[in-house]
C-alpha cells in the first residue's frame, strides 16, 4: 500500500526536521517546504495528501497561500499549525480542515492529521459512489 | 284811583330813569305794588334770551333769598300761560289753575289768590308781574288795569335795565373765562388747570357743587370744587350715569331735577337735584366733562336749575378747558418722551461702558464679577442686590455662582457712597468695574448663599421658570408666588425679586435675579426690560467665556492624551512583541521538546541523537537571545545613553505643561541647582519619566475637591548621598494618595483615575531603576506627594558612547 503522503510547510528548519522524523516515524511519507514558494514547486511533484502549514512565513503567509491554494485545490487537505492562538478567530482558517497550536508534544498533531485523512478519505469514496 | 295812580306813576318816573340799577328798580316797583294795591306779595320775573326760562327778580313778601333763584322752566306755573297768552289772569283761587305750579321752598304755599299781568317791552313780553293774596281776594277790573298801567310803563326801563343786567353778566362772563383762560395758560399741571376751571365755572353760575373729570390716560380723575379728598359718595350715582352718558354721547345734559328724570333711573339714592354737564372735547378728542350740580343739603334751601345761559356759559368754560387740557397732555408726553430718550441714552452708555470691561475680562470669574457689579451700581442699573446663575446640563440644576451683594442696609449705603465717591472723582464707570476685587466680592454672606444654591430645573421655582420661557418672571407679592418659590423667598431674604434668563442662540445658558432689599424699590416693567436687553451680550459673553474654557479644556486633555498614546503605542508595540515573543519562543519550545522527547523515548540512534542534542542547544541558545532582545524592547528604544544637562530635561517639560498649569491656576516653582554636572541618562526616557510624574501631579491638584492653594515644585541639585550624581524632588498639593491605594501605586495596569492607564509610575520605576537610580515617595495625607528621584552620573556607564 503506497503511503500516504503529507508535505509539511514552514519557515523553520528544525521544526521541519522534526516534523518530518515524527510524521516518518508515523509511517507517513513526508516532504518539506520552506514557505509558500517552495511549497508551490514541491506540490505538483509531490501530489501530498494532506499539507501542515504554517502561519507565520516570510513573504506569503500561510493563511493567503491557503486561499491561494483553495482557488486550485479543493480537495487536498490542509491543517494549520502554527504557535499562534490568535488565528483561530479568523475566517480564513476555515478554509482549511483543522488548526493545531504548536507544541512539543506532536500527539495532538498525528492525532488531527489522522482523523482528517480519515474524513477526507470518507468523503472521496462518497463521491466516487454517488 | 287816579291818585293812586298818578302817586305811584310820578314815584315810578323818579325812580326808574336816573338809574336803571334793575334790582333796586324792581325792588321798588314791587314795593309800591304792595302798597298801592294793598296785596301780601308782589314778584316779577324776567324772561331770558332764550324765552326757556323765566326768572323772579325781585318780590315783596317772599323770601328774600329767593330772588334769582326761582326759575321757572319753560311752561311751568301759570306765569308761563301770562307769557304765552300776553293777557292778564285773575285768579281767586290759583291753586285750582290746572297750570299752577308750586315752587317749593318758595312759601307760596300760604296765598291763595293771584293777580298777573305780562310786562310788554313793545310787541315783546319780557317777563310777568303778579301779586299774590293770602285772603281770597277777587281782583277788580280797575287793579287789573293799574297794574298793567305799571307794567307798561315800567317796561322800557325795566328792558332797558335787564339789557344792561344781561350785558353786565356776559361781561362777567367773559371777563371770568378771559381770567380763567390766562390761569390755565400758565400752567401744565392738570390738577391746577382743573382747579382754576371749576373756580370760573363757580363764579360764573351759582351751582353750589362743581366738578370736574378729567381723563387722563384712560383711567378718570376726578376734582372737585370746593375742593374735597376723595370721591364725595354722594356724587358716584351721578358720575356712573350722568358722567358715563356724557362721555358716550359728547353731548351736554341739562337735568332739571333728577327724581323725575326716567333717563337716569336707577341712579340710586342721589342727593343732587338739577345737573349740568359738558364734554370736555378737542378735535373729535374727549378729554373729560365738567359737572355743575345743585346740591341740596339744606332742609329747606332752594335748587336752582340751570338756564340754557349757563349752558352755553359752560360750553364755552369747556371750550377753554379742553384747549389747556389737551396742551397740558401734550406737554406731559413730550416731557415723558424726553425723560425716555434720557433713560436710553444712559442705557447705551452703560452697555457701552459695560462691553468695554467685559472684552477685558480674562476669565469667568471676572467677567462674572463685572456683569454683576454693573447691575447693582447705582450708575450701571441700580439694582441693591444681583445673583447669577448658570445652567448645570449634566447635573439638571441651576447653579448659582456669584452672589453681589451687601450684606445689611449699613453696608449698601457705605458702599454706594464708595461708589459714588470713585466715580465723582473722574473714575468712569469701566475703570471702576476693572478695580474691583472679584475677592471682596466673594467673602459677603450673600455671595455664600448664592454658591449654595442649586436649584433642580425639574421645580416650579421663578428662576426655573424664567429658563424655561426664556421670559423675565417678576414676583411682586406672595400672590405671584408658587409654593416652591415662597421656600425660595425664604432662603433668598426677600419676598419681592426678579428673574431673568441669559439667552444665547435660543438657548437658556443661566439667569440673574436682582431685587431691592435695601431701598425697597419696586421692580417696573422698564426696569427688567433694560436688565433684559442687557443680558443679551452678557449671554453671549458667557458662552464665549465657556467655549474658551472648554477648548482650553481641551487642549490640555490633547496634550495628556498625547503623551499618554505615546506611552500606549509602547505598549502596543510590546503587545504585538508579545504575539511575536510568543511565536518565537513557541518554536524553538516545540523543538526542544519535540527532539529531546525523541530522545527518551529511543526514537534516535547514536548519530541522530548527537544531532538532536545540537538542535536543542542551538534553540536553547536562540531562546536566551529572545530573552535578551525582548528586554530591550520592553525598555523602549534601544538605550541611548549620553551625556545630558538634567535641568534641561526638566524646563523642557515645564515648557510642555506651563499653559496647561496656568489655566488650572496651578503655580510652577522650579528651582534647579545652576552648578549640576552632566548626567548619563537615556533624555527621552527621562523625559517621559518626568513627564508621567508631572501628569499626576497636575491632575492630583485639578480636582477641585480641595481648597488648598495649587503649588508644584521642582527641583533639583547634587546627591548629597554616598553615589554621587543628581537629586529631583517634585512635590504637588494635590492632597496626598489614600492609604489604601499606596501599595499598588508601582503596579502596572493600577490606577485611580477614570482613564488611566497606570503605566505611569511603573514605567517611571523602571527607567529610574535602569538608570541604577533610587525612587522615593513622601505621601502627605491632605496635603500631598513629593517623589525624589535619585540618579548616579553614570559616567562610567556607557554603553553608547557620543
Amino acid at each position: 500500500m503506497p503511503k500516504t503522503k503529507i508535505l509539511v510547510v514552514d519557515d523553520e528548519e528544525n521544526i521541519r526536521l522534526l516534523y518530518k522524523e515524527e510524521l516518518t516515524d508515523a509511517g507517513y511519507e513526508v516532504d518539506t517546504a520552506r514557505d509558500a514558494m517552495d511549497a508551490d514547486k514541491k506540490i505538483p511533484i509531490f501530489r501530498p495528501d494532506l499539507i501542515t502549514l504554517d502561519i507565520k512565513m516570510p513573504g506569503m503567509d500561510g493563511l493567503e497561500y491557503l486561499r491561494k491554494f483553495r482557488e486550485k485545490d479543493k480537495q487536498t487537505p490542509v491543517v494549520l499549525c502554527t504557535a499562534y492562538q490568535d488565528y483561530k478567530k479568523d475566517f480564513k482558517v476555515w478554509a482549511s480542515e483543522a488548526y493545531v497550536v504548536k507544541s512539543f508534544n506532536l500527539d495532538h498533531l498525528k492525532a488531527t492529521i489522522k482523523e482528517v485523512l480519515e474524513q477526507s478519505a470518507k468523503r472521496k469514496a462518497g463521491e466516487t459512489q454517488g | 284811583m287816579e291818585d293812586l295812580g298818578e302817586t305811584l306813576l310820578r314815584e315810578l318816573s323818579s325812580v326808574s330813569l336816573p338809574r336803571l340799577y334793575l334790582p333796586g328798580m324792581l325792588d321798588n316797583i314791587a314795593a309800591s305794588v304792595v302798597e298801592t294795591l294793598d296785596a301780601d306779595a308782589c314778584a316779577i320775573l324776567l324772561l331770558d334770551d332764550a324765552h326757556a326760562t323765566l326768572t323772579l327778580k325781585a318780590s315783596r313778601g317772599l323770601r328774600a333769598e329767593a330772588a334769582n333763584h326761582i326759575r321757572l322752566p319753560k311752561d311751568k306755573g301759570i306765569s308761563w300761560r301770562i307769557v304765552r297768552e300776553q293777557k292778564p289772569v285773575a285768579l281767586t283761587c290759583a291753586r285750582d289753575d290746572p297750570d299752577f305750579y308750586n315752587v317749593p321752598h318758595s312759601g307760596e304755599d300760604r296765598f291763595s289768590s293771584m293777580m298777573g299781568v305780562p310786562i310788554m317791552d313793545g310787541g315783546d313780553c319780557i317777563g310777568v308781574i303778579y301779586v299774590q293774596t293770602v285772603e281770597p281776594r277777587e281782583y277788580t277790573q280797575e287793579e287789573m288795569a293799574l297794574l298793567h298801567e305799571i307794567a307798561s310803563l315800567a317796561a322800557g326801563s325795566i328792558s332797558a335795565g335787564w339789557r344792561i343786567e344781561c350785558t353786565q353778566e356776559s361781561v362777567r362772563f367773559l371777563s371770568a373765562l378771559n381770567e380763567m383762560s390766562r390761569r390755565v395758560n400758565a400752567t401744565d399741571d392738570l390738577a391746577e388747570i382743573s382747579g382754576h376751571v371749576i373756580r370760573c365755572a363757580a363764579e360764573v353760575t351759582h351751582a353750589r357743587t362743581q366738578v370736574i373729570w378729567t381723563v387722563e390716560d384712560h383711567s378718570p380723575s376726578v376734582r372737585h370744587f370746593p375742593e374735597a379728598t376723595g370721591d364725595p359718595e354722594y356724587l358716584r350715582p351721578v358720575r356712573e350715569g350722568i358722567v358715563a352718558h356724557v362721555m358716550k354721547t359728547r353731548l351736554p345734559v341739562k337735568v332739571d331735577d333728577i327724581a323725575s328724570e326716567s333717563a337716569f333711573d336707577g341712579l340710586g339714592r342721589v342727593a343732587v337735584k338739577s345737573v349740568l354737564c359738558h364734554p370736555i372735547i378737542l378735535q373729535d378728542e374727549t378729554l373729560g366733562v365738567i359737572l355743575l350740580a345743585d346740591h341740596a343739603a339744606k332742609p329747606d334751601g332752594y335748587f336752582a336749575t340751570f338756564t340754557q345761559e349757563e349752558s352755553s356759559q359752560l360750553s364755552d368754560i369747556a371750550q377753554v378747558a379742553a384747549q389747556a387740557i389737551h396742551r397740558s397732555k401734550t406737554r406731559r408726553e413730550l416731557a415723558h418722551a424726553l425723560e425716555k430718550n434720557e433713560r436710553n441714552t444712559r442705557e447705551l452708555s452703560i452697555l457701552f461702558e459695560l462691553s468695554i470691561s467685559m472684552q477685558q475680562a480674562i476669565n469667568l470669574d471676572d467677567l462674572l464679577a463685572v456683569i454683576l457689579s454693573c447691575v447693582t451700581v447705582g450708575e450701571g442699573l441700580g439694582f441693591n442686590r444681583a445673583m447669577l446663575f448658570l445652567v448645570n446640563e449634566n447635573l439638571g440644576t441651576l447653579q448659582g455662582v456669584l452672589g453681589l451683594g451687601p450684606d445689611t442696609g449699613e453696608d449698601a449705603a457705605r458702599d454706594w457712597k464708595n461708589i459714588t465717591d470713585q466715580m465723582t472723582r473722574g473714575a468712569g464707570l469701566v475703570q471702576w468695574l476693572l478695580n474691583r476685587d472679584p475677592d471682596e466680592i466673594k467673602r459677603t454672606r450673600y455671595n455664600a448663599l448664592a454658591e449654595s444654591l442649586s436649584i433642580s430645573l425639574l421645580s416650579d421655582t421663578a428662576p426655573v421658570r424664567a429658563i424655561k420661557t426664556l421670559s423675565p418672571v417678576n414676583v411682586k407679592s406672595f400672590a405671584d408666588m408658587s409654593g416652591e418659590d415662597k421656600e425660595f423667598a425664604k432662603a433668598l431674604g426677600c419676598d419681592r425679586f426678579a428673574v431673568i434668563p441669559l439667552v444665547a442662540r435660543d438657548n437658556a445658558v443661566g439667569a440673574i435675579l436682582v431685587d431691592n432689599l435695601y431701598n425697597d424699590k419696586p421692580i417696573t416693567g422698564e426696569d427688567l426690560a433694560l436688565l433684559t436687553r442687557f443680558s443679551a451680550p452678557t449671554a453671549w459673553a458667557l458662552e464665549n467665556m465657556r467655549l474658551v474654557d472648554r477648548l482650553s479644556r481641551t487642549n490640555r486633555e490633547l496634550i495628556t492624551l498625547e503623551s499618554r498614546m505615546a506611552q500606549v503605542e509602547r505598549m502596543s508595540a510590546l503587545g504585538e512583541v508579545s504575539a511575536e515573543l510568543a511565536h518565537e519562543i513557541k518554536n524553538p519550545l516545540t523543538v526542544i521538546g519535540g527532539f529531546a522527547r525523541r530522545l527518551l523515548t529511543g526514537a534516535a540512534d547514536g548519530g541522530r541523537a548527537i544531532n538532536y542534542a545540537g538542535i536543542i542547544v542551538q534553540e536553547v541558545q536562540r531562546l536566551e537571545k529572545l530573552l535578551e532582545n525582548t528586554l530591550d524592547v520592553s525598555r523602549g528604544q534601544f538605550d541611548n545613553r549620553k551625556k545630558a544637562d538634567f535641568n534641561q530635561i526638566v524646563r523642557e517639560v515645564a515648557d510642555l505643561y506651563w499653559r496647561v498649569m496656568a489655566e488650572e491656576g496651578i503655580e510652577l516653582k522650579l528651582g534647579l541647582a545652576p552648578d549640576l554636572p552632566p548626567v548619563n541618562v537615556d533624555s527621552a526616557q527621562i523625559k517621559q519619566a518626568l513627564i508621567n510624574l508631572t501628569i499626576n501631579a497636575v491632575e492630583a491638584m485639578s480636582c477641585k475637591r480641595h481648597k488648598l492653594p495649587r503649588r508644584l515644585r521642582i527641583a533639583t541639585c547634587k546627591s548629597s548621598g554616598v553615589e554621587p550624581g543628581v537629586t529631583l524632588v517634585i512635590s504637588d498639593t494635590g492632597g496626598g494618595i489614600a492609604p489604601r491605594d499606596m501599595p499598588d501605586i508601582f503596579n502596572p495596569f493600577f490606577t485611580t483615575k477614570p482613564s488611566g492607564t497606570g503605566l505611569g509610575l511603573s514605567l517611571c520605576r523602571k527607567i529610574v531603576r535602569l538608570h541604577k537610580g533610587v525612587m522615593e515617595i513622601d505621601n502627605r495625607l491632605g496635603v500631598g506627594v513629593t517623589f525624589t528621584l535619585t540618579l548616579p552620573y553614570g559616567h562610567q556607564d556607557v554603553l553608547n558612547a557620543p
